[in-house]
């Protein structure tokens, strides 16, 4: 897997990593590791995700109540924390990503109107 | 912030132990983890290592984010005193605890300093003053062996003799009583012992001398004049 630092990697905006965790716990309890290698895979490695900056988004996360963490067993042996989406996370996904279609949409709109309204 | 972080920030303030406690293996699972992955995509594990660092970023940075994200640190070192049951209050220095806590012994020795002081002054001048009479008294007796053919610095010697063998036994009786008087200033001494030595040396080295200049001076004068002056005098 190349690991090289290209520079057409896209930093996250304010609020998207929230966004990003909630979704990839839709597929089932991880860890943090789980959770950065799942946003790269899932964007196709153009979102550049620093692997740190995940901590303190799931401590602001399991604040919320939207998530919890719980001790567990990776398949290779290894102890780590698992996390879980919650009834209100599920919510705050659906929201969310409501939220940020509108959002993408409007952005798009903006940046090239004939195209936006083709699509509508 | 919503209202849900705020009650679960200050429920963390009175859970222990705090929901970050673990932060820290949590880290190094995921970077090992990372680092595992490395290796399995070929990569010499030092090199591994070190990619999975450089991918994780600051790690101190990332401990210290996540636990603020948990409460107010100011709050929270609040709590954490009245956990432990320690009200502060009467802020102090640990400098002025301590010579407040010397402060009478203190007083006690600059006391005791201070008359040691004026007690050996007014014993230099006591004896001085008693040698000087006692020399000026011999004045008629010294004109009368002056006027006999005696020199004078033999008289000189005569009554100076005299004045350091008075100054020279009240020394040695002085020394003797030392033991038993240093008992009651003993608890005060600090770094020093009752038996100085320069304490005990230069005291009757003072008064010696001031028991010779005493003797020399009125001596001195005595004889310096003419015998039938002195004679007349009286």
């Amino acid at each position: 897997m190349p690991k090289q630092q290209s520079d057409d990697r896209i930093e996250l905006v304010y609020g998207a990593l929230d966004v990003l965790i909630l979704r990839t716990l839709l597929w089932g309890p991880t860890h943090g590791h789980g959770i950065a290698k799942s946003i790269e895979r899932m964007s196709e490695d153009t979102l550049r995700v620093e692997h740190g900056s995940l901590y303190p988004a799931l401590q602001r996360l399991q604040q919320e109540g939207w998530i919890t963490g719980q001790w567990g067993v990776s398949k290779n042996n290894q102890r780590a924390k698992y996390y879980r989406l919650t009834a209100a996370g599920r919510r705050q996904l659906v929201a969310e990503t409501s939220r940020w279609e509108r959002f993408v949409r409007a952005i798009a709109g903006v940046l090239n109107p004939a195209k936006s309204e083709q699509w509508q | 912030m919503s209202w849900r972080r705020t009650l679960s920030k200050v429920a963390a303030l009175f859970r222990r132990p705090t929901p970050v406690e673990d932060l820290a293996e949590e880290i190094r699972a995921h970077l090992e983890m990372e680092q595992q992955e490395n290796v399995e995509s070929d990569m010499p594990p030092k090199d591994a290592h070190y990619a999975a660092l450089r991918r994780f970023g600051n790690v101190t940075l990332a401990e210290e984010r996540s636990r603020e994200m948990w409460g107010w640190l100011w709050l929270e070192n609040i709590m954490q005193d009245l956990r432990y049951g320690v009200p502060i209050y009467d802020f102090t220095t640990f400098e002025s605890l301590i010579s407040e806590s010397v402060a009478q012994r203190r007083f006690t020795t600059v006391l005791m300093l201070s008359f040691a002081f004026v007690a050996t002054a007014l014993a230099l001048i006591g004896l001085f003053g008693v040698m000087t009479h006692l020399v000026a008294q011999r004045q008629r007796e010294m004109a009368i062996r002056m006027a006999l053919g005696s020199t004078g610095s033999a008289l000189c010697w005569l009554v100076m003799r005299r004045g350091a063998v008075l100054t020279i036994a009240g020394c040695a009786i002085g020394l003797l009583l030392v033991p038993q008087s240093t008992r009651v200033v003993r608890g005060m001494l600090y770094q020093t012992s009752a038996y100085n030595v320069v304490t005990l040396g230069s005291v009757p080295i003072l008064l010696f001398v001031a028991a010779l200049l005493a003797t020399y001076l009125p001596a001195r004068r005595a004889t310096s004049v003419d015998p039938m002056v002195a004679l007349r005098h009286q």
